[in-house]
């Protein structure tokens, strides 16, 4: 032992240490083929999972159809991961020049770098018209637009229809309004084996509380924000909202406090009538449910208005050079157009929100075999956001941290935690206006 | 009772605890294999079983489909050895210098070292991404490995060892006509095995779970290392799986183990011949 | 001129050429690391400690320089103190157990008994294994529906916990990990402690009839000082810095119950874009842990000379 430590730093041992050294740098080496006259881009994603490989089969198709250009196209982590790289490549210059970005991760401070393309140019007028506003308007900052949404989802309820019949109600019949949502919860919310626990709930929603938030406060005629870009979330539609959702936890006892995390584990195993999840859970959905129960998609209920939140990523540009900027261009239409987006929601569950794409026959068929996937095509027209906002982290974080808050005491003071929050949030806008 | 009956009374209810006490700390342990050798409708079954009723050993082939593990796993591997000889070497020099010689600044200089192991790493995150871009090691071996061969721990754990060395062995040495670097080589080095040892185990452990350095500093699957990658997969579609992700927990956690359990002998003599104790 | 003797000058010289050789010896030796920690660790925080005083998101090319409101701001702040009480309570929850627990099993352990080394290397190996890996693990343990603990406490008759769901028990489930996961390092360190105690005094106390506790009492626990010390430093630096466990196990909830103070700085630069404000934080967690180290330091040089 001693003998080989001593070995190890003699000079021969450090030559060994120094040529393994070398090894490794040269494998470290990805020299990139580039063909001549061949333009090579970068493009970054945040698609983890199962869902991936259409992705990446589309990325490939384009590559075929376009052999001048050469696609990296890498996985970065989440929307969170991406935005750190982008934050650490905007330092660097390092930057790559396809990215996709999350509807609420920093789209206002990455445009406000001024290294993200401005897409203007680029939409046509019928884009405009195929995409709805509502969703359109979260990837415009400053009235212009930055980037193309791309993979959507909106919240929908995922359906246990078998419980339905169970306890007497209809099973193809969705709550259609708030009322509705509590008396179906209601209803199946049960202790089935008389052992004092509740074993079956009604009502529950997944992780990304503040995500479901938005859909009541959108649904009870609430916004986020008003027009001057001050927060509103202390007002009346708001503190409803909230206390709609304190009142489903301790009024009616319907929704489990706090276990957002293994709602989804809850519903899988049928212990739950009502969930509310994206829409992108519901090929996993039906894959782990099986035949265990008769499962099916609806529509979130409506308030004053029947109104959804939209999620998930559109894709930007980076400035560079004008070959790599039009042929990240190039990508950015083959994946957003119309055929683009029929293929890629038709092959992951994302939404088909291009109206044209929808219409397409061959994704009328689809929907035709898979009527849980067109809810969430038909539901993308009531989607209804605020264009995003520097304030975003702030109001997400602080409205989970009230739910957390309302759902683990009863006597919780809605009103004056909202205001608190929104007094926060409208502090944190002076201080980076 | 006799003092002996005592004795041994006290032992064996010593024992006893011990006993309940390992069996408490291997739990976990035990948990996360049972669970990985689990089907995904055997994990949420209630009451759960302690055993899988029909364990799985596929699920360790199949994790190897789930998200490249394999080349995270080489990557960990090359990637940890590397920063630990790195460590080794730089922290005895290092540490020879701090304890054995004499020049200016050299009491400021350490205190700014040991500085340096307080400061949170999300600070110096982009900014050290920013230099080793510069140098164009983004997404290589020598951005994962370069930035993390010097730590001042190592630094300091050495420095301590070399501090219970008496300084007659020093002077000794000169008179026998050694250099400075053939004293630390000759006379230090073969003193300093255990301490070495015990480093090198710290510092391989330590950068085989090394998480936001690898994270940040690496674009493409093919440089990614395991812990890395065991989050990618939390995150991803992976999260709820749990057989997956306890199998990915014990892949990640078997090699700190074996080098641990190989070379525990030289750690706890290690750590007490630094006299970081005294 | 001044006359030097020629023995003086023989003995300047040779004191300079040393000297000389020394400094070069010494800065050579030290270079490899000098270079490394300062161009990846220092540089970098001598550049955040400088964005400190700006408010800026590391993305837009407009840093406006607003010199200590940064400090100020968070000074005033009601989340960045509640995540210090929070850190506190970390830090008092787990340091002393973890410290007692590792005692009571190095004392233990400090014997030759057939399966020593098994119980050593049981205890010490959550420490060898990922930080992450072992957050995943207890993650679902600790699931409210279908974790093992929830099924041990209804087997013997208690009720079922929420664990991280809920303000209350979500800390102490956090702590209950640390503490499993970091027992074993003080147990080694202070093994390592026992065995630089002389058997020899053991037998002092006992030829003047004493017994196991008056040897702990006036011998063990008195020498183990240093130890002590050190492991309380240690431990201080580390726990003050914790951030994956709670990253991957609670995302600092429920309503900010485990948000410790890096958590918060995280939250600061990289969701709320406040990247100035962020490293601000950075460096008043800094200054406190060195202040505390610093001052331990002095204490503990006071408790060696006794």
């Amino acid at each position: 032992m001693r003998v080989f430590a001593r070995r190890c730093l003699s000079t021969p041992g450090r030559i060994t240490f120094a040529a393994l050294g070398m090894i490794l740098v040269l494998l470290s080496f990805q020299v990139p083929a580039s063909g001549q006259g061949q333009v090579t881009i970068a493009f970054w994603h945040a698609m983890d999972g199962p869902k991936t490989p259409v992705l990446i089969g589309m990325v490939r198709d384009f590559a075929k159809e376009n052999p001048a250009i050469k696609v990296d196209v890498t996985f970065q982590g989440d929307y969170t991961d991406v935005v750190r790289k982008v934050q650490a490549g905007i330092a660097a210059n390092a930057l790559p020049n396809l990215v996709m970005l999350g509807q609420r991760h920093g789209i206002p401070n990455i445009s406000d770098s001024g290294k993200l393309l401005v897409l203007d140019s680029y939409v046509t007028a019928e884009d405009r018209k195929d995409i709805s506003p509502g969703l359109f308007g979260r990837y415009t900052h400053d009235r212009k637009v930055m980037a193309i949404p791309f993979l959507i989802s909106t919240p929908v309820l995922h359906i246990n229809a078998s419980r339905f019949r169970e306890v007497g109600l209809a099973p193809d019949k969705d709550p259609a309004t708030w009322d509705d949502l509590v008396d179906y919860a209601k209803k199946l919310t049960r202790d089935v084996n008389g052992d004092g626990r509740i074993d079956q709930w009604g009502f529950h929603t997944h992780g990304d509380i503040a995500w479901h938030v938005f859909s009541f406060i959108y649904q009870n005629g609430g916004t986020l924000y008003g027009r001057d870009g001050q927060a509103t979330l202390d007002s009346r539609e708001v503190i409803e909202a909230i206390q709609f959702w304190s009142d489903l936890v301790h009024k009616h006892k319907v929704m489990p406090a706090l276990t957002h995390a293994g709602a989804s584990r809850l519903f899988v195993a049928g212990n739950l009538g009502i969930f509310q999840r994206s829409s992108a859970f519901v090929e996993g959905a039906a894959a782990q449910i099986g035949s265990r129960f008769d499962y099916r998609v609806g529509f979130l209920p409506k308030k004053r208005f029947l109104a959804v939140p939209s999620g998930g990523a559109g894709l930007g540009v980076f400035k560079s050079t004008p070959e790599k900027e039009k042929a990240a261009i190039a990508l950015l239409k083959y994946l957003t157009g119309t055929r683009g987006i029929a293929t890629f929601s038709k092959g992951t569950g994302y939404i088909t929100f291009r109206r044209s794409s929808a219409a397409l026959p061959d994704m009328q068929a689809f929907f035709a075999d898979n009527p849980r996937e067109h809810v969430a095509a038909q539901q993308i027209e009531y989607a209804r956001t605020n264009p995003p906002h520097r304030a975003d982290g702030a109001v997400w974080d602080g409205l989970e941290n009230v739910i957390e808050k309302v759902e683990t005491d009863a006597k919780a003071d809605i009103p004056a935690l909202l205001k608190e929050l929104n007094a926060r949030v409208n502090r944190e806008i002076a201080r980076y206006r | 009772m006799t003092r002996k009956a005592e004795e041994k009374l006290f032992n064996s209810i010593v024992f006893v605890f011990l006993c309940l006490g390992a069996l408490i700390f291997l739990f976990p342990f035990f948990w996360m294999l049972s669970t990985s050798l689990k089907g995904a409708s055997e994990v949420l079954v209630y009451p759960p079983d302690l055993i899988p009723p029909a364990p799985r050993l596929q699920n360790y082939l199949e994790i190897w489909d789930k998200a490249p593990f394999g080349r995270y796993f080489i990557n960990s591997t090359v990637v940890t050895t590397a920063i630990m000889l790195g460590e080794v070497a730089t922290s005895i020099l290092a540490a020879y210098a701090f304890s054995k010689i004499r020049f200016p600044g050299r009491e400021k200089l350490f205190l700014a070292f040991l500085g340096t192991l307080i400061i949170p790493n999300i600070v110096t995150l982009v900014p050290a991404f920013v230099i080793v871009h510069r140098l164009k090691w983004i997404d290589s071996y020598m951005g994962l490995i370069i930035p993390e061969m010097a730590t001042a721990y190592g630094i300091f754990l050495l420095r301590q060892f070399f501090l219970t060395i008496p300084q007659e062995l020093d002077d000794a040495a000169a008179i026998d006509g050694f250099s400075r670097w053939g004293t630390l080589i000759r006379v230090y080095l073969p003193l300093a095995i255990p301490a070495v040892i015990a480093l090198a185990i710290i510092s391989f452990i330590n950068n085989w779970n090394n998480f936001f350095w690898p994270l940040v500093v690496t674009n493409s699957d093919a440089m990614r290392t395991l812990p890395v990658g065991l989050r990618f997969f939390v995150e991803g579609d992976g999260g709820g799986q749990w057989e997956y992700l306890m199998v990915a927990a014990t892949v990640i956690s078997i090699p700190p183990m074996v080098v641990f359990l190989t070379l525990q002998r030289f750690f706890v003599r290690g750590i007490a011949t630094t006299g970081i104790t005294k | 001129m001044i006359r030097i003797r020629p023995k003086t000058r023989a003995l300047m010289t040779f004191i300079a050429t040393r000297r000389v050789a020394d400094i070069v010896a010494g800065y050579g030796f030290v270079l490899p690391a000098l270079l490394l920690i300062g161009a990846f660790v220092f540089l970098p925080a001598v550049y955040g400690f400088l964005v400190s005083f700006t408010r800026w998101d590391m993305m837009s090319p407009t840093r406006t320089f607003v010199g200590l409101s940064n400090y100020a701001e968070l000074l005033e702040s009601s989340e960045f103190w509640r995540s210090l009480a929070v850190t506190m309570y970390y830090l008092v929850g787990t340091i002393p157990i973890t410290m007692a627990l590792g005692l009571a099993l190095a004392v233990a352990l400090n014997r030759q008994f057939r399966g020593v080394t098994f119980f050593r290397l049981v205890f010490y190996s959550p420490v060898v294994t990922s930080t992450v890996a072992m957050a995943v693990v207890w993650l679902w343990m600790y699931d409210p529906i279908n974790g093992i603990l929830n099924y041990f406490l209804l087997q013997v008759g208690l009720p079922p916990q929420k664990w991280l769901g809920s303000s209350a028990t979500a800390m102490p489930s956090l702590i209950a990990m640390d503490i499993w996961k970091y027992v074993g390092y003080d147990m080694v360190l202070y093994l390592a402690g026992l065995q630089s105690i002389p058997a020899d005094l053991y037998e002092a106390v006992e030829v003047d009839g004493g017994g196991r506790w008056a040897r702990f009492r006036s011998i063990t626990w008195p020498l183990l000082a240093p130890t002590t010390f050190f492991i309380l430093v240690i431990s201080i630096i580390n726990r003050f810095r914790v951030f994956a466990t709670v990253h991957t196990m609670t995302g600092g909830g429920p309503a900010g119950a485990t948000e410790v103070i890096v958590y918060f700085l995280y939250k600061q630069a990289f969701q709320y874009f406040k990247v100035g404000y962020a490293f601000a934080i950075a460096y008043v967690l800094f200054v406190m842990i060195f202040g505390m180290t610093l001052a331990q330091w002095r204490i503990g040089k006071s408790v060696h000379y006794q």
